[in-house]
């Protein structure tokens, strides 16, 4: 069975609690391509654990999965940099892949590096256009009607990106 | 080396039980279960954790990498490692002294 669900970078725990509930339903997820196209396969209802863990580059990301294979985590895809961990969640797992405080900020601050500046640069680079545009004066060109469109998609989801990764280190410094 | 002293004493509890089991060769996943076991379960090293650690350490000179075995890195301490390593034990055998209203 194929799902497709829209969320952005920060969502990765809600992601997580979305396909443990799945795996609870019978539903085990097989692998997935394009952000958001989730492949599942039937199975008997399951008490499963998933983890997203973040590596900027595929040599590291290379080490960490041969590591957490060693710890009885599945590897199941990559995306984005993005990689998804599972382990049935059977006592001999740690219900957490980070110990500390530090280790959780650590992988949201890859992120930040990684990801979130270069889409926040891209965006002040829209914007600029953007305003550059506006000054020209009103045009019905498609390739401003594009600027315009593409600019808003841009800054919106890089708003809520960096939305949810503030809330998410929030939350660590809480625990 | 002054740097290295400052950033990593006082040093975490996952950096301690790494940089001791390193003292001879191990892997990730080993140096785990023998912390698991010698704390009695009470210092964790999930891999997440595991993974940081191991590449900060790496990338600072306190461990290397000494071969690869089918996927899986066995690590080493370097004698900057021993050195902080031993620096460590040193305060927390003063702490341990000064709690007792001793001196050491």
């Amino acid at each position: 069975m194929m799902k497709f669900r829209f969320y952005t970078l920060s969502q990765y725990h809600q992601e997580e609690r979305w396909l443990e509930k799945m795996a609870q339903n019978g539903w085990l997820l097989k692998n997935a391509v394009l952000p958001g196209f989730y492949f599942f396969r039937k199975a008997k209802p399951e008490n499963m654990l998933y983890r997203f863990d973040y590596f900027a580059s595929k040599s590291q990301r290379n080490d960490a999965i041969a590591l957490y294979e060693e710890y009885g985590w599945k590897y199941i895809f990559t995306m984005n940099g993005f990689v998804l961990f599972a382990h049935p969640n059977d006592g001999q797992a740690d219900q957490q892949i980070f110990s500390s405080e530090e280790d959780r900020k650590g992988m949201i601050l890859r992120i930040i590096k990684a990801r979130m500046i270069p889409i926040t640069i891209l965006m002040a680079i829209s914007l600029i256009l953007l305003i550059y545009q506006l000054f020209k004066g009103p045009s019905k060109d498609f390739a401003d009607g594009f600027t315009m469109g593409f600019t808003c998609f841009v800054s919106v989801l890089t708003v809520l990106c960096w939305y949810g990764l503030i809330k998410d280190w929030k939350s660590v410094s809480r625990q | 080396m002054k740097d290295l002293e400052s950033k990593y004493i006082p040093m975490t509890e996952a950096t301690f039980y790494i940089l001791l089991f390193l003292q001879q060769e191990d892997h990730g996943y080993s140096i785990s279960k023998k912390t698991a076991e010698l704390t009695s379960d009470e210092v964790r090293l999930p891999p997440g954790t595991m993974y940081g650690a191991l590449s900060k350490l790496e990338k600072d000179g306190l461990i290397q990498t000494v071969r690869t075995e089918n996927k899986r890195k066995i690590y080493k301490l370097t004698e900057q490692g021993q050195h902080i390593l031993d620096l460590e034990k040193g305060r927390i055998a003063r702490l341990y002294a000064n709690s007792k209203g001793e001196k050491l």
